[in-house]
């Protein structure tokens, strides 16, 4: 679903992420974990076309960002780790203007519309404007404009932040069962818990460097994920 | 932790002098201090030249008069006006949406100091702003009645009392909008609509100024009488002109104790204000707004939403909405009694009519800006526009086309006013209606490229990106030249006819829209899904 080959993304004299490979399956939930900084945002921008690269390739589903972004941004969905999202449109009217944007029929957003919000508690809020939402509401919205087209990919900047604990839960169901249905999701975070009970794969970071990656057995073996994460960041 | 607030403040005020957008990176000194003398040269030049011309006319007449205390309180009064008209817009937003309100909130800083800092910055704009109407009018005096001391130091006090009386104004007007956007649904209509009536009221006495000036040096003495009979306070801070010690301090005490009330209030408000949040009813999102739409009809809608969000916004990006449509109302009412006065003798004028009147609608439509700031606006959005898959020619069409609406539909009625009223031939009718119809088309091309290549992502209050970037001021006086080069092309030239002239300045405005729209096409796009 989703390969990176060789990625390097350099500001300045800076390398933000040096020489990345990763490859993601359809029905993996894939973590990606590492200290601030360390490249988890830049690589995630870069696979949602926010960022161009110096080096490396992206596909999506076989389809290369630089090559056909559009292509791509049709098959992903992206949520960044602050959700600053439209705040003069009202929550409706934010997630109509995804659904056009994805040309969605009217019939099938009005039902996704209605079935999400009702599983986010946020039906009553969708006439308010953005403005007036708390970062944890936004999140939810930035969260159900994510699943509104059934994207292949979701890419996800620590969702979990913001979001209460029946929110962070019903987020972890909706994850798995995307990923049952044969999509993919790659996120990043900073809750080693939740990386180590929800996903099937996870990679760690370091410096832009990928320093490990694979099945969670493979990265953590008998210890736990964050006894190897610290372990791995005190490596010079 | 004033002076460190105090400094954020001036520096978001003057962010342009001391950064080039389009480069990223600081300006070095010579670009700072060019980009000062601009300013200067701008505001001091144009605003200050015409306010000293008024006042070689009217100083000598009101001195003979023995009222020249008169003088200086019709230019205090003409400079209050002036300074109210440029602060009382970007008060509201200066103080209570500014986007690090709760951050700075959340820190150990006194709310005072918080308000302090920002009404600071309303003093500095309304000095400037009210000192390019009376510094001038001081200068005139010394000038025109030779050099004194005592009038050249009372005129300076009298300029820090009309700083305090602009303030104080400003910052209630804020208040008043502030309270006001509260309670009301739509609050940036509400802000618009109490802001168009006090610029209405603005430009009824700005446009009856000539009248009531003729009026008052004419009849200087009777006056002079009336207003020291019954409004003894005016007649005294006239004399602070003068340099008289003891109205100075009296007028001093009267100002400095509004601007203490004001202050007083402002502190005692701030917070509950800041952070409030409108009241909004809970309901139901309406059904049709889940309608599907095409992609572009999407955009255009967003763009909208945007535009009509901010009562700033639409106040100082969208007035050519309603002064293009008054200048047509105007042509229906005083049209035939314009074109009859003008004499015989002037047959150069009449034929120009055509170009004039292209002219003057290009520089009352150059007030539509509305695409330069609108890149700016996304701000930390803009991750949404690059990361769905839209083609970011369609983002730029979307916010052009605001622009293009917002400025054809009344220049579509001007046209038709002006075709009702003025006789021209076929020729001058046809070439008259596609240059100014292709005018709206140029200008917001323009302000698209312009908003493309100098953005502002980083801003805390709209103001900056609104208000004080490089770009916006590029995109208004680039569309006010255009109209200027117009007419002033076709008196310089004088051998073309105004069809044939107009039907020139069409073809390479055309020419122009193509090449724009190519650019827009492709590296504005460009730069667009990489900004």
């Amino acid at each position: 679903m989703l390969t990176i080959e060789h990625l390097t993304k350099q500001y300045d004299e800076k390398k933000a992420v040096d020489d990345l490979s990763l490859h993601i399956q359809r029905g993996e939930i894939y973590g990606f974990i590492g200290h601030n900084g360390a490249g988890k945002t830049t690589t995630l921008k870069s696979i949602a076309g926010i960022l161009s690269f110096e080096e490396g390739t992206i596909k999506i589903d076989g389809t290369d960002i630089s090559k056909e972004p559009l292509e791509c941004k049709k098959k992903i969905a992206y949520i960044p780790d602050n959700p600053d999202l439209y705040d003069y449109m009202t929550g409706a009217k934010y997630l109509n203007f995804i659904a056009d944007v994805f040309g969605i029929p009217t019939d099938t957003r009005k039902e996704k519309i209605e079935k999400y919000a009702e599983i986010f508690a946020l039906t009553d809020d969708l006439a308010s404007p953005i403005a007036s939402y708390s970062h944890g509401m936004k999140q939810k919205l930035a969260i159900i404009s994510a699943w509104l087209h059934d994207p292949k990919l979701i890419i996800m900047d620590e969702p979990f932040v913001g979001l209460d604990p029946k929110a962070a839960h019903l987020l972890k169901e909706m994850m798995r069962e995307h990923c049952d249905k044969g999509g993919a999701i790659f996120f990043s975070t900073h809750v080693l818990e939740v990386a180590e009970k929800l996903c099937d794969k996870v990679a760690i970071i370091k410096g832009g460097k990928l320093i490990k990656a694979g099945t969670m057995e493979q990265v953590k073996g008998d210890e736990s994920l964050e006894d190897v994460f610290l372990e791995l960041e005190a490596e010079k | 932790m004033y002076k460190i607030l105090f400094k954020k403040q001036l520096f978001e005020l003057f962010r342009s002098w001391f950064f080039d957008a389009k480069k990223n990176k600081a300006r070095s000194k010579s670009g700072t201090l060019l980009m000062a003398l601009l300013f200067v040269a701008l505001i001091g030049g144009v605003v200050g030249g015409s306010i000293a011309f008024v006042a070689v006319s009217v100083c000598e007449p009101l001195a003979s008069a023995g009222v020249q205390w008169m003088y200086f309180d019709l230019f205090a009064m003409i400079a209050v006006a002036l300074g109210m008209f440029g602060s009382v817009l970007n008060t509201f937003s200066e103080l209570y949406l500014a986007k690090d309100n709760d951050l700075l909130l959340s820190m150990p800083i006194p709310v005072s100091t918080v308000v302090a800092s920002r009404v600071s910055v309303t003093f500095i704009m309304g000095t400037v702003y009210s000192a390019v109407a009376f510094l001038p009018a001081v200068i005139v005096y010394q000038l025109v009645m030779g050099f004194d001391i005592a009038a050249l130091v009372g005129g300076l006090f009298m300029q820090l009392e009309i700083s305090f009386i602009v303030w104080a104004s400003a910052c209630l007007l804020g208040l008043v909008v502030a309270k006001i956007s509260l309670k009301v649904k739509n609050s940036s209509f509400a802000g618009v609509a109490a802001s168009i009536i006090f610029i209405g009221l603005y430009y009824y006495v700005y446009f009856k100024a000539e009248v009531i000036i003729r009026d008052l040096v004419a009849n200087a003495a009777v006056y002079g009488a009336k207003i020291k009979g019954s409004a003894y306070f005016l007649y005294s801070w006239g004399l602070n002109g003068l340099g008289k010690p003891l109205p100075i301090l009296l007028c001093l005490a009267v100002c400095l104790a509004f601007a203490a009330a004001i202050w007083f209030m402002l502190k005692g408000t701030f917070m509950s204000i800041a952070t409030s949040t409108p009241k909004s009813k809970k309901a139901k999102a309406p059904r049709k707004s889940q309608k599907a739409r095409s992609v572009s009809r999407s955009l255009l809608g967003k763009e909208f939403s945007l535009f009509s969000s901010s009562s700033l916004y639409m106040l100082n990006c969208g007035f050519g909405v309603l002064f293009v449509p008054a200048a047509g109302i105007m042509l229906l009412i005083k049209g035939n009694f314009i074109l009859s006065a003008i004499p015989a003798e002037l047959a150069a004028l009449a034929e120009a009519i055509p170009v004039i009147l292209v002219g003057g609608a290009c520089l009352l439509a150059s007030m539509n800006d509305s695409a330069a700031p609108s890149v700016s606006l996304e701000g930390k959005s803009l991750w949404l526009i690059q990361s769905l898959p839209l083609d970011m020619w369609q983002v730029i069409k979307a916010k052009v086309k605001v622009q293009f609406l917002i400025t054809e539909i009344p220049m579509i009625f001007y046209c038709l006013c002006v075709v009702i009223v003025v006789p021209m031939s076929v020729a001058e009718t046809v070439m008259f209606l596609l240059c100014t119809l292709t005018f709206p088309l140029l200008s917001s091309l323009f302000s698209m490229m312009i908003g493309i290549k100098m953005p502002i992502l980083t801003w805390t209050n709209e103001v900056v990106p609104i208000k004080q970037s490089s770009s916006v001021m590029i995109a208004i006086f680039g569309s006010w030249g255009y109209g200027l080069l117009l007419v002033g092309g076709y008196f310089l030239l004088k051998t073309v006819s105004a069809a044939w002239y107009l039907a020139a300045f069409t073809a390479v405005g055309a020419v122009a829209c193509a090449l724009m729209c190519r650019w827009l096409k492709t590296k504005g796009a460009q730069i667009l899904s990489t900004l």
